[in-house]
């Protein structure tokens, strides 16, 4: 069988020599989409870590670039997409061409700042592929908290762990009904770029792509673990990985035997002041989820 | 009119990177900008030596033939199995295989199984024949060597693969030293030797048989040859100072083993006792089983410093052989009514003998006896150098050769069981390799003595003959099990191959221990964690952030390009076989 080395294009279209950290999930994930998706693709690029490598000059990110402000990136997919549907329709751009309208932001403007136009984008139904990069919080500017960084969590504004839970945004984008959504990881490059090719192929819509992306810099582990930290996440159960194609869910991967998500966290200097009594409320929820999961 | 001529530049175009327009947004690739300035890691792609191939004392390439192996590319195993070991087929039935020992799958699950799956190749390639994988232009040289034991047939393939003449003389009629007259075929069948035999020997060696060194010819013969390999063996019994060793009844193990195994008949009574600890003694023992005797081995130790391999003691015990521990023989005389009297002194274990194994000591004056039909005694064979001249050197009872197996004349080497080394067919193949090719670097000129010392004279054929082809050869580290990531590894283990029942396999010598077939040995081929030998999964090429991490297009493999790593170490983190090492930047 043919690995996902040998499959995926060889030409890099997010290059070499961009100032993400090292170690940056970011950096794996652009070139993956850049390979699954192609030259003939568009991004619409909030103010995240990802925008400096594709937006600061040079620039590492080979497709034309929309950079637009934190909150409308997923207005982006609309209007990019309503563009190239109005100069098809015009007979300007041939009408076979295919064309990926994708959008990326971090989970700041896609669950806080960028909510209402995400929710916004997805109710009708606009063509296009929406990334939340998820790093569990503020990274560029600095390690504050989002609504997506996880209850115990330590972040600059957060010194003392973050008292509330983390937003589940891919099941909030469930409940809008949209053709695709699925959860992903850096660790496992194979489903995400499986999942990433179905949403590319399928009939115009919007399709959301969440991706569990570990932050050296910000979660407080060494840079070479990114990988590790981010497997960990799935096969502790903590990040399921799961699609739901036109409403039906699918797990897609159920580990046979649940790690102890201990082996998750303590690793992070993130959670370094957990007490023993937070660990377990954490395992609960996750034992608890996954036999949700069952049925 | 084209609508969009009016408009400015043909949107068509528009939408690639390289064809917006400047001004719209800056174009500009950063190619300038060196990230590996950043650096102070510095990963580097290495490969290290599988602890498996370390511990073949042939010299197997098992990586390669097993990673070919699961990857159903039957032919390349094969060619790499045999380009190693011409005895793929026996090795792959008797070789103890110490290379299943130091398996790192062993400290995950259980290790892979080696033999197993070089049985299998050998049985699913049994009707074609061995040819090399490569044959040397002819050399004008004329190689001569004694006894066709494993080491000596093994050193007249290598010689030629390397393209010399050989000839062989051997004392026997018939070829194969000991896995032909001594190992049973319930362990090795004979079909299988004679055709790995026969396929050496159809390479174009000359054979003489029925020719004993020493006796129908004279060593001195041999020196019109270019260059000598001595593998004769050790087949002399030592002077056995037990009282009645000479009675009617009383065998050599090795001669009765011989006998039966060429004759395939000997006279035997109901009563019969083995004595001895070793693989002779057993495979005597079981021997015996099969011609429907129940015999009782003695043995002056206890079980666990038995010498002979533990799963065949288990063997002969499961087939009814009765061991009896910490009894030493001291006389043998004629009984009155019919047949032997054994006696043996009671022993027990009180110290450690000079080797380090428990001293048995006699108990106290307490003595048993047996009576007996016959006495087999397996207590071990020294080699004869009597028929060598006298300017080739001894050392102790074994024959001196340096470390590239040359002796102390110039032209003569040697190799197997007369030389000091663990006395086995994987050591006397890979004693003869190391000679083989040490000869070839004699008969071309070099210096032996200097190459030695550089580090450059290669233990196996792929690097004598440069066919592996990884990238950095030279020296590399032995794989641990902390340079893998077994995050990628799914614990399984296949079916175990299995035994015949005991009760059919003591009417006859049909083989006892069965093999895997094609399918399975596949399946457990794709067990092998091909420690330290990159095998192309990717990892560090997917996972790397910056890029880095790119097919160079000349070798074909994975190169990190340090103009743009920036010494995250993912790489090395993520690679499943321990081939990238890090250290500190600027490090010696
Ligand atoms: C009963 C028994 C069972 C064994 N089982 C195993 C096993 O399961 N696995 C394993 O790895 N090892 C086993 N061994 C050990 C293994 O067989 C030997 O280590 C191996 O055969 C040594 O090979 P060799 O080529 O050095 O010598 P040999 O195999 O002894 O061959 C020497 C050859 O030289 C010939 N010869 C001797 N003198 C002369 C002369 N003057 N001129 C010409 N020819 C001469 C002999 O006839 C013989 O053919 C066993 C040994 C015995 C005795
Ligand atoms: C409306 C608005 N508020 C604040 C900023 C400043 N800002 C730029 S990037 C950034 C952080 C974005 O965080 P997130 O969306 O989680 O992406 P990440 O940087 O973590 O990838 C912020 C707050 C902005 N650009 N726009
Ligand atoms: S802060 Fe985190 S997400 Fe941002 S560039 Fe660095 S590693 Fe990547
Ligand atoms: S993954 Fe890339 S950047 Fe990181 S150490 Fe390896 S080659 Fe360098």
């Amino acid at each position: 069988m043919r690995t996902l080395a040998e499959t995926l294009p060889k030409e890099e279209l997010f290059h070499s020599g961009h100032p993400l950290c090292p170690g940056c999930p970011g950096g794996m994930m652009l070139r993956w989409i850049t390979k699954t998706l192609g030259k003939n693709s568009i991004c619409s690029m909030a103010a995240t870590c990802m925008a400096l490598p594709a937006m600061v000059y040079p620039h590492s990110l080979e497709i034309p670039c929309l950079y637009i402000a934190m909150a409308p990136s997923p207005a982006g997919i609309t209007g990019v997409s309503a563009a190239i549907k109005i100069l098809k329709r015009k007979g300007r751009i041939p009408a076979d061409r295919k064309i990926s309208v994708f959008a990326l932001a971090g989970d700041g403007s896609a669950g806080d700042i960028g909510m209402a136009s995400l929710s916004g984008a997805a109710e009708r139904n606009d063509d296009g592929i929406f990334f939340c990069f998820d790093n569990e919080a503020y990274m560029n500017t600095g390690i504050q908290r989002s609504s997506s960084t996880p209850r115990f969590s330590w972040t600059t504004s957060t010194i003392k762990g973050k008292p509330e839970k983390k937003k589940d945004l891919p099941r909030i984008m469930a409940a809008h009904d949209i053709p695709y959504v699925a959860t992903v990881s850096v660790a496992y490059p194979d489903d995400f770029v499986r999942k990433l090719e179905k949403a590319r192929d399928m009939e115009p819509g919007f399709k959301y792509l969440h991706v569990h992306s570990p932050c050296p810099t910000g979660w407080r582990f060494p840079e070479s673990k990114t990988i590790e930290i981010a497997r960990l996440a799935v096969e502790t159960g903590l990040w399921i990985l799961y699609e739901v194609d036109h409403g039906s869910l699918k797990v897609n991967f159920r580990p046979e035997k649940r790690r102890p998500i201990e082996d998750y966290l303590r690793p992070q200097g993130r959670f370094r002041e957990l007490s023993q009594k937070d660990i377990q409320s954490i395992q609960d929820r996750i034992d608890n989820r996954w036999r949700d999961m069952r049925n | 009119m084209n609508k969009s001529k009016a408009l400015g530049p043909d949107i068509q175009n528009l939408y690639t990177y390289s064809e917006l327009p400047i001004g719209a947004t800056a174009v500009g690739l950063p190619e300038g900008r060196e990230t590996g300035l950043w650096r102070y890691m510095r990963p580097t792609i290495e490969e290290k030596i599988p602890p498996c191939q370390e511990a073949c004392p042939a010299g197997n390439w098992i990586q390669r033939f097993v990673d070919a192996t699961a990857s159903g590319n039957l032919d390349e195993a094969w060619r790499a199995l045999k380009l190693e070991n011409p005895f793929p087929g026996v090795c792959g039935r008797v070789c103890y295989h110490p290379c299943e020992e130091s398996c790192i799958r062993k400290e995950f699950d259980v290790s892979t199984f080696i033999h197993l799956i070089e049985r299998s190749l050998a049985d699913s390639f049994f009707n074609e024949r061995l040819t090399p994988p490569i044959i040397r232009k002819k050399q004008d040289k004329k190689t001569a060597v004694v006894g066709s034991g494993p080491a000596g047939l093994a050193c007249a393939y290598f010689l030629r693969v390397l393209g010399y003449e050989v000839t062989i003389f051997e004392a026997r009629n018939e070829l194969g030293g000991i896995p032909q007259t001594g190992i049973p075929a319930y362990r090795l069948p004979k079909e299988i030797l004679n055709k790995e035999i026969g396929d050496i020997i159809a390479l174009g060696i000359e054979v003489r048989k029925g020719c004993r060194i020493g006796k129908d010819m004279d060593f001195s013969e041999l020196f019109t040859y270019d260059a000598i390999f001595l593998a004769t063996g050790a087949h002399q019994t030592p002077p056995v100072n037990i009282p009645g060793v000479t009675n009617e009844g009383v065998y050599q193990g090795m001669d009765f083993l011989a006998r039966y195994n060429m004759e395939s008949s000997i006279d035997v009574g109901e009563r019969v006792l083995v004595i001895g600890g070793g693989n002779v003694a057993i495979d005597v023992s079981r021997t015996l089983i099969r011609l429907g005797i129940q015999p009782t081995l003695l043995y002056r130790r206890t079980r666990s410093e038995m010498p002979a391999h533990s799963e065949e003691i288990d063997d002969a015990l499961a087939e009814g052989a009765r061991f009896q521990y910490l009894l030493s023989p001291f006389s043998i005389r004629k009984s009155e009514k019919t047949g032997l009297i054994l006696e043996c002194a009671k022993m027990k274990i009180q110290g450690v003998d000079p080797d380090g194994r428990p001293r048995a000591v006699p108990h106290e004056g307490k003595r048993v006896s047996f009576e007996a039909d016959q006495v087999i005694l397996a207590i071990g064979e020294v080699p004869d150098f009597s028929y060598l001249p006298k300017e080739i050197d001894l050392i102790k009872d074994l024959l001196w050769v340096n470390e590239w197996g040359q002796t102390s004349v110039e032209k003569v080497f040697a190799g197997g069981d007369m030389i000091d080394q663990p006395w086995n067919i994987s050591e006397a193949i890979g004693s003869a390799k190391r000679a083989a090719i040490a000869m070839d670097h004699f008969l071309k000129g070099d210096d032996l003595q200097n190459l030695f010392r550089q580090g450059a004279l290669a233990k196996t054929m792929r690097e004598h003959l440069d066919l592996d082809l990884s990238p950095e050869p030279g020296h590399r580290e032995v794989a641990t099990f902390n340079d893998l990531n077994l995050s990628y590894v799914r614990s399984f283990s296949s079916q175990l191959s299995g035994k015949l029942p005991t009760v059919e396999r003591i009417c006859d010598f049909r083989e006892v221990n069965s093999g895997l077939d094609l399918d399975a040995a596949i399946k457990e081929a794709g067990r092998c964690l091909s420690c330290g030998v990159c095998k192309m999964c990717g990892n560090c090429y997917l996972f790397c952030p910056d890029g880095a991490v790119q097919i160079n297009p000349t070798t074909g493999r994975y190169a990190i390009n340090y103009q743009y790593c920036k010494g995250c170490g993912i790489c090395q983190n993520e690679c499943p076989v321990g081939a990238i090492t890090i250290e500190a930047e600027g490090a010696m």
